[in-house]
């Protein structure tokens, strides 16, 4: 695996045209091109749009008119009834929890030792190394059983806890390679002027090595966030309370639910809610998350 | 090379190293506890489950040899899906891979390049649940997208999902569709490190954009195509959410994966030790494919 080269953490230029096109047919199939991907575009834009629509409807309008139709009247209620009696804000909150704590545990642990890893000399660093770096090929399927009994013995066998712990247990060989290699690309001047000058490790690492981490810092911490609000499998299988579940399958359950007690527009409302703040994270901060996508395209 | 480095720095330099080892043990040892405890040593006990026939109950693990393996041998619905697992996996690298670097190559270079990437990697956003509920009503019979075209013809209703022929392929697309935006991405970080000199002294020679993708960028982005390759081999093999939110393995278990089963036969049958030989199978499948297509598409990289 090792001889599986990275994609590069930046790219670097973009291309200035300077010489018009040529050919009729040439522009004929650029633009059969362009309609291929502003028409893929659109698409995802209408399966938005049609979330919003659907969550705007009452249910009898659901299911008297095509489901494609535009709503009659503008129907906010939905959104309440989602968050309180869908529970809904339950599973937000819960995903919230998870998230922000095992992103930023993860955070912090696997800083610290990434810093080591690429800076510090010590019998067995390779042997580490390569015991994080085999975490990246780790199925999910091959830890469930005993992770399952390991939580049940612990008592944290459907407690959002738990999951925490496995969470930033599961992506830690993800943020140790990206912060290891990051470190390494680092100069070292300026954490040697900092020791010259008499500051302690601990000194140094906390006021000059992770300042100079800030964009990769930033770019893990968005990927593992949207892993983190995302992930399924886990969640599925150690979250057996099921007061106590995160937003995908919280969804799957409610979406399951919907087939008997017919309130689907309620559900609609209920991914609109889930769906906007990620899709907000994702405009802004697009570059950032580009960035990590590319660093950790081992992943 | 490390070595090297101790030997030409000053003195001093002796004593930061020194100090600086003393970091060792409290940084490493909170993250190597976390992930040693709760990922390798359940990941190295899944070995030993497997020889097992635990059933989730009894304090003792009985064990049983290779029982487990010569059982999986033998069973049909395993083997079946291994076969939809390896479909899967072709399917997937079939729709992904040229959509993926369709995407990054027409987005490069043209005005609000970010918008439509923004468009392409937005489903990525939305959870797996969500995306798959989407797509089941995309694809219903009665009123999805299919079904309307055909009975606007003239035609019957059009079951996608609910037909063992096509299930397993609706499935692959929603899947695609939801993360090919870090697949376009990183082509697109490859792209854009091609020199812009290269495309334009190819365009100046009269190629066609067919032949620049072709001829020039993609023998330059081979690396990348195959870092790529073997990581959508990894994820392929443990395809699951996508499966369980959308057909749970139906219809008569043409869309049943190893993962699903995995997950039936141990925590809905309580058959744990041979859910543990199902998982031990399923890595050595991703080692095996994994460092086989890593040999297979070894060549002379390009340079520029």
């Amino acid at each position: 695996m090792a001889s599986v080269p990275l994609a590069p953490l930046v790219p670097t230029r973009t291309v200035q045209r300077s010489v018009p096109r040529r050919g009729s047919s040439g522009l004929g199939r650029r633009l059969a091109l362009h309609l291929v991907l502003v028409s893929y575009c659109l698409t995802n834009v209408g399966a938005f749009v049609w979330c919003v629509m659907v969550s705007l409807k009452t249910n009898p309008e659901f299911f008297s008119t095509s489901p494609w139709a535009l709503p009659s009247s503008v129907n906010l209620d939905n959104y309440a009834s989602a968050w309180n009696d869908a529970q809904i804000g339950r599973y937000v909150l819960n995903s919230l929890y998870v998230t922000v704590l095992s992103v930023s545990i993860g955070l912090v642990l696997s800083l610290m030792a990434a810093y080591v890893l690429a800076r510090v000399q010590f019998r067995g660093r390779s042997l580490v190394r390569l015991v994080f770096l085999s975490g990246l090929m780790m199925p999910g399927f091959l830890v469930i059983v005993p992770l399952y009994f390991l939580l049940r013995d612990l008592n944290l066998l459907g407690s959002l806890n738990g999951l925490v712990i496995v969470y930033v247990a599961s992506q830690m060989p993800f943020t140790v390679f990206v912060l290891t290699s990051f470190f390494s690309s680092l100069p070292k001047e300026l954490e040697e002027a900092a020791y010259i000058d008499g500051a302690s490790p601990m000194r140094t690492f906390f006021s000059v090595v992770v300042p100079q981490t800030l964009p990769a810092i930033a770019s893990v911490t968005l990927l593992n966030t949207l892993t983190a609000w995302n992930e399924f499998f886990f969640a599925l299988i150690l979250l057996t309370d099921e007061a106590r579940q995160t937003i995908p399958v919280g969804i799957l359950g409610l979406s399951v639910n919907a087939q008997y007690s017919a309130q689907w527009v309620q559900l609609f409302a209920g991914l609109v809610i889930t769906m906007v703040p990620m899709l907000i994270v994702f405009a802004v901060a697009q570059d950032r998350i580009t960035k990590g996508m590319t660093a950790g395209g081992l992943r | 090379m490390t070595r090297r480095e101790g030997r030409v720095a000053a003195p001093r330099y002796g004593i930061v190293e020194r100090q600086k080892r003393r970091l060792v043990l409290p940084f490493l040892v909170p993250a190597l506890a976390v992930y040693g405890g709760f990922m390798l040593y359940p990941a190295f006990t899944t070995f030993y489950v497997a020889l097992t026939d635990w059933n989730g109950i009894s304090a003792e693990l009985p064990f049983n040899g290779l029982a487990n393996f010569r059982e999986l041998a033998g069973d049909g619905a395993f083997r079946e899906t291994v076969g939809h697992t390896l479909w899967f996996c072709v399917l997937g690298a079939l729709v992904l891979f040229p959509a993926a670097i369709f995407f990054a190559f027409v987005t490069h270079g043209i005005r609000m390049s970010k918008l439509y990437r923004f468009l392409i990697i937005a489903p990525m956003a939305l959870s797996v649940t969500t995306s798959a509920l989407l797509w089941k009503f995309a694809l219903n019979a009665d009123f999805g997208i299919a079904s309307k075209v055909s009975t606007s013809f003239g035609g019957g209703q059009v079951e996608l999902l609910g037909n063992p022929a096509t299930a397993l392929l609706m499935v692959v697309l929603a899947t695609v569709w939801h993360g090919i935006g870090l697949w376009m991405t990183i082509f697109a970080a490859a792209i854009e490190r091609v020199p812009p000199e290269l495309r334009e002294a190819a365009r100046l020679d009269g190629a066609s954009e067919w032949q620049i993708l072709t001829r020039i960028v993609w023998p330059l982005i081979w690396d990348v195509t195959r870092t790529l390759l073997i990581l959508w081999i990894i994820n392929g093999l443990q395809a699951f959410a996508f499966i369980v939110a959308m057909t749970n393995g139906g219809p008569l278990g043409a869309t049943e994966v190893m993962g699903t089963y995995l997950y039936k036969v141990a925590f809905g049958d309580g058959r744990f030790g041979y859910g543990a030989a199902i998982a031990v199978v399923l890595f050595f499948a991703v080692l095996v494919l994994a460092s086989l297509a890593n040999r297979l598409t070894r060549r002379e990289s390009e340079q520029y």
